[in-house]
């Protein structure tokens, strides 16, 4: 599949219209602030990192975008439609990788997607469409037709890739998606998801893993106790200074989030 | 909507443990219906023998006075009716037969219940039981999994995300499921109608379709129920303890405590003091103020100036059965009292667990059902008094001939076999299928709400579906 | 071992706290369900003593009255025996065992207080004024909550006995520890055991000292030993089946599933095979027959003669209308006495079926021992019948003679009736009676064995 040296560079696009906005968004749990006043936004056809340790608020902003949550403050749209108002809209513009995808162990990879694609609002994916889209996202073609139970993660991952490519989605969620995938996986994926990048899907990526925000991004967005601490672009930055940058932004946090590393 | 109702019906459908568990209660509920209907067509063949028996007991008895006949008395066997293999409701646990003699309304006799074991505790084995009991298990133990199943596996993240409306998964869930709890059950209730059709010959389509729809809203009911706590909790366990525990209450616990305190509350009087106070009463006159000799002295006055004539010898009838039809008169009076006040007890218990049905639907299905197949309390009391009104006229006719055709002081006087021929036997006509179901309308009602309550609850919660 | 270690954390555990509260709680419904049932029975029981002596006091003046010869004209004074028979006819209550509350067992269908009927008519019966909506519901008495929801408490303990672990993640520690994990859950599920039981135990104890006032120990420690038996045997099950099984929503559903078969399905399925409800018409045929024959036969000379002569009195010397009439009657009631043998046959036949095809089963097994225990059982009905016919034979045997010559009873004569004779107090059952019970737990407790080294 594409290489990922292709599309590394940034795409200067300035007038490139925004696919994920954050308004001083701010979301509480009890008495806690998980998220406080973020302010974010990805134009089509870049990808953004958002990097933090666990209970960073990463998660959280995805399921404000996708309107799992209501947000005590502020507003998330997604290309200009208000998620928390007009949850089911936003969503259809969106693709949502989890960090472990489940599918239907007891359907097929392409009737997981045509399943998936269904309720997506995309009436009669046919066998063939189906075929040609998980092929587009990588899955080996001995797959297609066997059971999902049998899958690996990263397997489960290309069919959630196959599922975005059907809804023609026009920005992605993506939560910790290398996690758990072997060094090739995970290099094949970063690879898939520059590539819809690059056909003009904005992403947004939720991770902890530096390597894969410094090679996956334009900007990297490091998110500490719900705050965000710094804004970095990736053009040019080198993976000792982003790790530098990062530890300073953990050292400065209280301690009871550092124990959570 | 269509593709969740698809993968729903197909996901419970497609699973082993569904055909299986399909098969095993298809199996109960034919083997529990061939039991039923087998005693069923031997009791009605015993009950015809019984009948025939009876009248001919009655028909060749000897010569005797009238009065006399009114004591040897018969008995009368209490009918079947056309459901009552389906739902033997409280028949077993009502006599089946009653004797009618003078003077004395005596209670049913000949329980069926003493004929059975121990085992009899925990429920009479019936289509009707397992539909109550068994299905609503197996409806909780195929649908618990619903949405906490998807929610642990993560499916559900993945199915919201996909931009579905959350009304539409809410709705294709519970038409898939209610599809496939019907696809179980409905099989059973093939088998039994076809039995059923084999030996009946003919078939109350009103009443059958009275109980398909108490029962459909009570499958709806326990499976739209079993859906909303699925898709509040978190866990798949949490969400069968919860229904399990529900499902253990209403067939169970509430039942068995809601009838010993609806006892507690109106508590029957007992045998010894409801024989002492008639016995009291039969002597004193009601309340003390009508002694029997008092009673006797007046009547004799008032038919003495009937018949304008100066003393007893003289009447062209027989006093003394005009005394007994009159005692008869004022011992049924006392007793229809009596009875009545203790109906009024039973029917104030059925009262509280017609209203603690609220809280229970099985309980409103088992009212709604015993009512429909005329096993219920309602029936019986309605049947009782069918038979006091017969055993009222047996003995007034009996009295009017002696009256009649012979005179104070004359015992000899005896009657022949044609006038016994005479007298018809009881015929008792089952109340409409309107009357029927008069006392347990609310009953259906309460079902049909428990199942919007179940489906309005997964709608509401479906605004708040979290992945 | 860390058996300690292992109770500590059970102590924790709000689930076992919150079942061992549940059980309190079915404990608590259970013992006043049975008081209630015990007062109501003492109320009715007090009520006919009380109708009884009144009447009894009312014949006693009476006769006194009619002894001083101030009879009253229109209404005689009743002296004939038949009236000083059916006045005295006393109440008898069925003696129980003392933990007769813990189960309802027969008494649910056949009436604990009794009035002796007429002593000449043979065919009398009794029954007491029941609610048929009480009955179809089902009491909840003790057995009832032991037999049918205790299995569900074990259940709520049991189902996550590996699969908590697996869920939680704690199993790979677990496993990288010195023990095997089938020992370290098989101290849990035996430290449940035994604390669960033990609080079974102590609250019946404490229910039946404050319901009854007083501890039949040997009878208490039988009904813990049936009942920590039957719950060891849903420990064995809920342990087979959770051993190495990691999900605990299917190990629910496979435990409800074999909960409802062996409590619910096969107890009625097997009483609906062995019951037979065209008894209680054969009855009706028996009572026919009597009749058929006291309506259309008449008193030869020899009955008659018969009846004299069991009477004592010299022949003749009866009044020949009643003789001829009692003399009927019990010629009838010998003709019927073969078919009313053959049902009551029947019935004992009926409970030994339940016992052969129902034995194996801990749930049926276990409600017959405990109505047993509480001296309710079917035999202990039949026991009181035969009781009570033998009480009905003396009272017939005392007044056959006055009413034979047709003798005027007096204030005298009452002293003379013969009172009730002591009743025998149902035992209980035997240890050896639950044998079904203990085989069964063994037998389970070698497949649990043979299981267990399996998966080894």
């Amino acid at each position: 599949m594409g290489s990922a040296t292709e599309t590394q560079g940034p795409i200067q696009s300035g007038s490139a219209p925004t696919c994920l906005r954050a308004q001083d968004l701010t979301m509480r749990h009890g008495a806690s602030t998980t998220l406080c006043t973020l302010n974010l936004e990805v134009p089509a056809g870049q990808v953004l990192s958002i990097l933090g340790p666990n209970g960073a608020g990463k998660t959280t902003t995805i399921n404000l975008f996708m309107g799992f949550f209501r947000p005590a403050s502020g507003r998330a749209e997604v290309c200009g439609i208000h998620v928390a108002e007009n949850p089911i809209e936003a969503r259809r513009l969106l693709a949502y990788i989890p960090e472990s995808v489940s599918l239907y162990g007891n359907l097929t990879g392409l009737e997981n997607l045509q399943y998936f694609a269904e309720l997506g609002g995309i009436r009669g994916l046919t066998f063939e469409a189906g075929e040609e889209l998980l092929a587009r996202a990588g899955l080996q073609e001995s797959a297609w037709h066997r059971d999902c139970s049998t899958y690996s993660k990263g397997m489960r991952q290309k069919v959630c890739v196959a599922l975005a490519l059907a809804k023609d989605a026009r920005a992605m969620l993506l939560d910790e998606p290398t996690s758990g995938l072997d060094p090739f996986a995970a290099r094949e994926f970063s690879g898939l998801v520059n590539e819809l990048a690059s056909q003009g899907v904005g992403a947004l990526v939720a991770t902890h893993d530096l390597l894969l925000a410094r090679e996956i991004s334009h900007r990297i967005l490091i998110l500490v106790g719900g705050e965000v601490k710094e804004t970095l672009p990736t053009d040019g930055l080198e993976l000792g200074e982003l790790e530098k940058v990062y530890l300073e932004a953990l050292a400065a946090a209280p301690d009871s989030e550092r124990d959570q590393l | 909507m269509k593709a969740i109702f698809k993968r729903e019906f197909i996901s419970l459908v497609a699973d082993g443990r569904f055909w299986i568990a399909c098969c095993l209660f298809t199996l109960l509920v034919g083997l529990s219906t061939a039991i039923s209907l087998k005693n069923d067509r031997a009791m009605e063949h015993l009950r015809g023998g019984a009948q025939h028996d009876l009248r001919h007991e009655w028909v060749s008895q000897t010569a005797k006075d009238p009065h006399s006949a009114a004591h040897f008395g018969t008995y009368q066997v209490k009918p079947g009716t056309s459901l009552s293999w389906f739902d033997p409701g409280l028949d077993p646990f009502l006599g089946t037969v009653n004797f009618l003699e003078a003077h004395v309304r005596s209670e049913f006799m000949l329980r069926p219940a003493r004929d059975s074991t121990s085992a009899r505790h925990l429920g009479y084995l019936s289509p009707a039981f397992l539909l109550q009991v068994i299905a609503p298990l197996l409806i909780i133990l195929f649908c618990f999994g619903s949405f906490a199943s998807d929610r642990e596996s993560g499916t559900l993240r993945l199915t919201l995300a996909s931009g579905v409306h959350p009304a539409a998964l809410v709705g294709g869930k519970i038409v898939g499921g209610l599809a496939a709890v019907f696809a179980l059950v409905l099989p059973s209730l093939g088998v039994s109608g076809i039995m059923m059709m084999r030996v009946s010959e003919e078939i109350d389509l009103a009443r059958l379709g009275l109980l398909l729809l108490g029962y459909g809203f009570y499958f709806a009911a326990i499976a739209s129920i079993t859906l909303w706590v699925s898709s509040r909790v978190l866990k798949s366990q949490s969400a069968l303890a919860i229904m399990i525990s529900f499902w253990i209450g209403m067939t169970f616990v509430v039942p068995r405590t809601i009838s010993d305190m609806a006892a507690a509350q109106h508590p029957l009087p007992s045998k010894a003091a409801f024989a002492q106070k008639i016995a009291e009463e039969t002597r004193q006159g009601i309340d003390g103020h009508d002694p029997q000799d008092a009673r006797r002295e007046e009547l004799l006055e008032r038919t003495l100036r009937e018949y304008g004539v100066q003393r007893i010898e003289e009447l062209p009838v027989n006093f003394d059965a005009i005394a007994l039809q009159a005692s008869e008169d004022y011992t049924s009076e006392l007793y229809q009292r009596e009875f009545d006040r203790v109906a009024d007890q039973l029917e104030a218990q059925a009262q509280i667990v017609r209203t603690t049905a609220v809280l229970a639907p099985f309980l409103a299905i088992r009212n709604w059902s015993m009512a429909v197949s005329e096993s219920d309390w309602a029936h019986h009391r309605r049947y009782a008094q069918a038979v006091e009104k017969y055993r009222q006229e047996l003995v007034r006719r009996l009295n009017t001939d002696m009256i009649q055709n012979s005179r104070t002081g004359d015992f000899g006087y005896v009657v022949q076999q044609d006038f016994w021929e005479s007298i018809p036997p009881m015929t008792y006509e089952g109340p409409s299928v309107r009357a029927s179901i008069e006392d347990v309308e609310s009953q259906l009602g309460l079902l049909a709400a428990w199942a919007l309550l179940g489906i309005v609850g997964c709608l509401r919660a479906s605004a708040r579906l979290r992945p | 071992m860390n058996v300690r270690s292992e109770l500590r954390i059970l102590m924790r555990d709000r689930q076992f706290l919150g079942i061992v509260g549940f059980l309190a709680l079915i404990l608590a419904v259970a013992f006043w369900s049975g008081h209630n049932e015990q007062s109501d029975l003492r109320r009715r029981a007090q009520v006919a003593q009380s109708v009884s002596a009144e009447q009894v006091s009312t014949l006693q003046q009476n006769l006194r009255l009619a002894d001083q010869g101030l009879g009253d004209e229109i209404r005689p004074v009743p002296t004939s025996p038949s009236v000083l028979a059916a006045t005295t006819n006393p109440y008898v209550l069925k003696q129980n065992t003392r933990l007769a509350l813990t189960a309802v067992g027969e008494a649910d269908v056949r009436p604990s207080l009794v009035r002796l009927g007429d002593p000449f008519d043979p065919t009398w019966t009794y029954d007491e004024i029941v609610s048929p909506l009480a009955l179809a519901s089902g009491r909840f008495d003790l057995a009832f909550g032991v037999v049918v929801l205790l299995p569900l408490l074990v259940i709520a303990l049991m189902f996550r006995l590996y699969s908590g672990d697996h869920e939680a993640g704690t199993r790979l520690l677990l496993e990288s520890g010195q023990h095997r994990l089938w020992k370290i859950l098989a101290i849990r599920a035996s430290l449940k055991y035994l604390l669960f039981t033990g609080s079974l135990g102590g609250m019946f104890f404490l229910g039946v000292g404050l319901t009854t006032g007083g501890i039949p120990l040997e009878e208490c420690l039988r009904w813990i030993t049936f009942c920590g038996t039957y719950i060891l045997i849903w420990f064995l099950i809920c342990f087979w089946v959770c051993l190495f099984r990691a999900a605990s929503g299917s190990n629910i559903a496979v435990l409800i599933s074999i909960w409802a078969l062996l409590v619910i399905v096969i107890p009625i399925g097997l009483n609906a095979w062995v019951s037979n409800p065209e008894e209680s018409l054969a009855k009706l045929e028996v009572a026919l027959e009597y009749r058929g024959v006291l309506e259309h036969l008449e008193a030869t000379p020899e009955m008659i003669a018969s009846l004299e002569a069991s009477a004592g009195i010299p022949p003749g010397s009866a009044e020949t209308s009643t003789a001829a009439a009692l003399a009927m009657r019990q010629f009838a009631i010998k003709q019927v006495r073969p078919q009313m043998q053959g049902l009551q046959a029947q019935a004992i036949a009926r409970e030994k079926q339940l016992q052969r095809l129902g034995g194996w089963n801990p749930a049926v097994s276990l409600n017959a021992l405990l109505a047993k225990l509480a001296g309710r059982d079917p035999e202990s009905f039949r026991r009181f019948e035969r009781y009570l016919s033998q009480e009905h034979a003396r009272r017939q045997a005392f007044f056959l003679k006055p009413r034979l010559i047709g003798a005027r009873m007096s204030e005298r004569d009452l002293a003379e009736i013969p009172r009730l004779g002591p009743q025998e107090e149902p035992s209980g059952p035997a240890w050896r009676e639950a044998w079904p019970l203990g085989l069964t737990s063994l037998i389970l407790l070698g497949i649990v064995g043979l299981g267990v080294r399996r998966q080894l």
